[in-house]
């Protein structure tokens, strides 16, 4: 072929290089384009994402929909979708660091009093109370304004709470002749809670054929909480966790692991529960999906103290950012989230016990094939005897030192796997977080100082919680 | 050098340098200069979110005066891990590099299957690993137990947890450890050989005084390589025992990455890679200025 002919191989394979760039880059400007909502004029958008599974990410959209239909249209607000996928909450950090997030953000709760006191989410307090469009609180479980509070502040907006509750085999405790406790007000005692666990338990010589019970870490906070302890003493210029009672406590339910009734950390609990070779199991309200459909499993509530009954709930929670372009319209989304639509959805997928009462108690949440006990999930967001199913537990940078020293790291991993004694976890915890506190000069008052030194309390005055 | 033999030399040297232009570019901008803000972060306070506050070296200072006890225990279990893992992952890849440099019927596909491996996620592998370590339903004390002994709780004690550890990653690894032998291999001179087997020399004698000193070179790169892979161990420490039980496989970067993204202490973790950084140059260059003695150049 010549040189000088119009279609030759080198040109043809350079024209159909140019073709597939022009392709990839028009279907890449296609693709940036495609989040475009077309919001008729005159509408708001609020963009709103989160983190989450393809069955989350599916089931918030069903929500935003719920909630338009419900309320947001009269409004002429629309909530636009920013799918993150994955669980990586680091990522959302990052995006508020370069103030890069969505108008309304699902946050892990854990980060709430940093951003806040870095002065990155707006307060809610004032917006909350507004008597137009603020919230009816009487509608929510005592938990909405407390469970993500800083300071006794609102920066967060928090629609459900993953619950946590025993999972239990219900043909294991039939064959070892238990029934069940049905509510928080009933939860078994300790003794009854023993006796129990070592029924449930098969054992051939040293080794542990059944486990009565298999529980996580995190379950010490309610057990040293269940004892009658706090967390901080003295106006929280002490690490607390130091009565004899929180000692025995622990020590006590450590003695499961150390002498076979429940198994060490390393083993994966959900093989064994849906092989029928655990009998009770301490774990959030998600985990439901991936049970055997082979096992017959109900739930029932964590043993009460001679003091309380108790659970700690995980709370994924909502939040202005300062970047948000209409916080008043975000704040609207964000109600309309919390609403009865949206947390019908929210219900019937079992997702988390929704914050609106009349919702959690409602077929929505607790008519469906498993639980038949939904009522220990809705009931662990309330009060029995006028105390707290949901464990209070610090925030904070002292929180943090708290939950790094007794709920993760190494102490308490060196505790459930039995190779610490359970009051040197106690001993090194305290002093860890002694040295913390004493490190940062903290007291009852440090909180609010830090607030304010961040601008993040633009109506100081005003306490949703106070109320 | 005459004019145009300059012209020509510059030519050359341009013609290299757009040949090596785009890895430069991308390493630098990926690699060098990110280094530099972590090199001035670790001098700070950070959590991410507020402005960084300019603390010295109280980051170091934290490190080397004792006050954080799980700097020194990571640096001894990523140590322990290291010379556990390194050596015998070496060894193996070189051993099955052997075994399959020949021409026999389905060694291919033999090949692919010891590399397999090395492409699966670390996560799948942590996974399965976990189960088959496991005291009650793992393969391993199945077996032993069929032998009539008690298997230990792998994963439950520190050091059985460490070792269960090291050989997962020498199974992921091994595939990779064989392919670059078995390349190194293509360089040893048959002539050699031959002339070898002709002298009388045995097999052992064959492969320790022809075949090792050829693969030398590639031993050192492998060694530096997976030294440096093995002080950044994570996934399957993440996956398999979560640093425990305790702090028995509580690894370096474990501890870094704990400290940066659970609690969210940036600077301090800058500090902790810039520590790690100098302790991978120092181990490397130990590595280079030993490798004089040992490493045969053709």
């Amino acid at each position: 072929m010549t040189s000088g002919s119009l279609f030759t191989r080198r040109r043809l394979l350079q024209s159909g290089l140019g073709l597939a760039a022009a392709g990839v880059a028009g279907t890449s400007l296609a693709a940036c384009g495609g989040s475009s909502s077309g919001s008729p004029a005159g509408w708001t958008e609020v963009t709103f994402s989160s983190v989450g599974d393809p069955t989350t990410q599916k089931m918030f959209k069903d929500m935003i929909a719920a909630a338009q239909k419900e309320s947001l249209d009269a409004h002429k607000i629309k909530i636009v979708w920013k799918p993150a996928p994955g669980d990586d909450w680091a990522s959302v950090m990052l995006q508020f660091a370069s103030g890069t997030t969505a108008d309304l953000q699902r946050i892990d709760d854990d980060r709430v009093y940093d951003l806040a006191t870095s002065g990155k989410i707006l307060q809610l307090d004032k917006m909350m109370q507004d008597s137009t469009n603020g919230f009816d609180l009487t509608k929510y479980s005592p938990t909405f304004t407390t469970k993500v509070a800083v300071e006794g502040y609102q920066f967060s907006i928090t629609p459900g709470m993953s619950a946590n509750a025993l999972y239990y085999n219900k043909k294991l405790f039939s064959d070892a002749g238990l029934t069940a406790p049905t509510s928080w007000a009933d939860a078994w005692s300790w003794d009854e809670f023993d006796d129990a666990v070592k029924k449930l338990t098969k054992k051939s010589g040293n080794k542990t054929d059944t486990y009565g019970l298999q529980y996580a870490v995190n379950t010490i906070q309610a057990t040293a909480y269940g004892a009658g302890d706090t967390a901080l003493y003295n106006n929280q210029t002490e690490c607390g966790y130091g009565k004899p009672e929180t000692l025995d406590a622990i020590d006590k339910q450590i003695s499961y692991i150390r002498e076979g009734y429940a198994p060490t950390i390393d083993v994966e609990y959900l093989p064994l529960f849906n092989g029928g070779k655990l009998a009770m199991t301490w774990q959030a309200m998600d985990i439901s999906a991936q049970i055997s459909k082979d096992v017959d499993w109900d739930v029932m509530p964590w043993p009460k103290t001679p003091l309380f009954a108790m659970t700690k709930n995980y709370a994924r929670t909502w939040v202005i950012p300062k970047t948000a372009k209409d916080p008043q319209a975000a704040f609207l989304a964000m109600k309309a989230l919390c609403g009865k639509a949206a947390s019908e959805v929210m219900a019937k997928a079992q997702f988390a016990v929704p914050a609106l009462t009349e919702v959690a108690k409602s077929a929505a949440f607790t008519d469906h094939p498993r639980p038949k006990t939904a009522n220990v999930w809705a009931e662990a967001l309330g009060n029995v005897a006028g105390k707290p199913v949901d464990v209070p537990f610090p925030r904070g940078p002292i929180g943090t030192a708290l939950a790094d020293s007794f709920v993760e790291g190494t102490n308490a991993n060196n505790l459930v796997s039995g190779k610490l004694a359970t009051a040197d976890y106690l001993k090194r915890g305290r002093d860890a977080v002694n040295a913390e506190i004493k490190k940062r000069g903290w007291n009852g008052d440090k909180g609010k100082e830090l607030l304010e030194k961040g601008g993040a309390l633009t109506d100081p005055d005003l306490k949703v919680a106070a109320k | 050098m005459t004019a145009q033999q300059t012209v020509t030399a510059r030519r050359r040297n341009l013609r290299g340098w757009m040949f090596i232009g785009p890895v430069v570019t991308g390493t630098l901008l990926f690699n060098v200069i990110p280094v530099l803000p972590t090199l001035v972060t670790s001098f700070t306070d950070w959590d991410g979110l507020a402005a960084p506050k300019f603390t010295g070296v109280s980051n170091y200072k934290e490190m080397f005066s004792g006050q954080d006890p799980l700097f020194g225990k990571s640096l001894i279990n990523t140590a322990i891990y290291t010379i556990g893992y390194v050596p015998v992952g070496i060894i193996i890849g070189i051993a099955l590099a052997l075994l399959v440099n020949n021409r026999l019927r389905g060694m291919a596909v033999i090949r692919a299957l010891i590399f397999l491996p090395y492409v699966t996620s670390l996560v799948a592998v942590g996974v399965i690993s976990r189960w088959v370590f496991s005291d009650q339903y793992g393969v391993i004390n199945a077996v032993l137990a069929s032998f009539g002994i008690t298997g230990p709780h792998w994963l439950g004690e520190p050091s059985s947890a460490m070792a269960a550890v090291i050989v997962t990653a020498i199974w992921a690894n091994m595939g990779f450890n064989m392919v670059i032998v078995l390349a190194g291999l293509q360089g040893v001179p048959e002539t050699l050989i031959e002339a070898a087997t002709l002298d009388g020399a045995g097999r052992f004698s064959r492969f320790f005084h022809v075949t090792l000193p050829f693969l030398t070179p590639t031993i050192f790169m492998l060694l530096i390589l997976q030294t440096i892979g093995s002080f950044q161990v994570f996934a399957l420490i993440l996956v398999m025992t979560g640093g425990g039980p305790g702090d028995g496989t509580y690894v370096y970067i474990y501890h870094l990455w704990y400290e940066a993204f659970s609690l969210r202490r940036m600077g301090y973790a800058s500090a902790l890679a810039i520590v790690l950084f100098a302790v991978l140059l120092a181990v490397t260059w130990i590595q280079n200025r030993l490798s004089k003695r040992w490493v045969f150049y053709q």
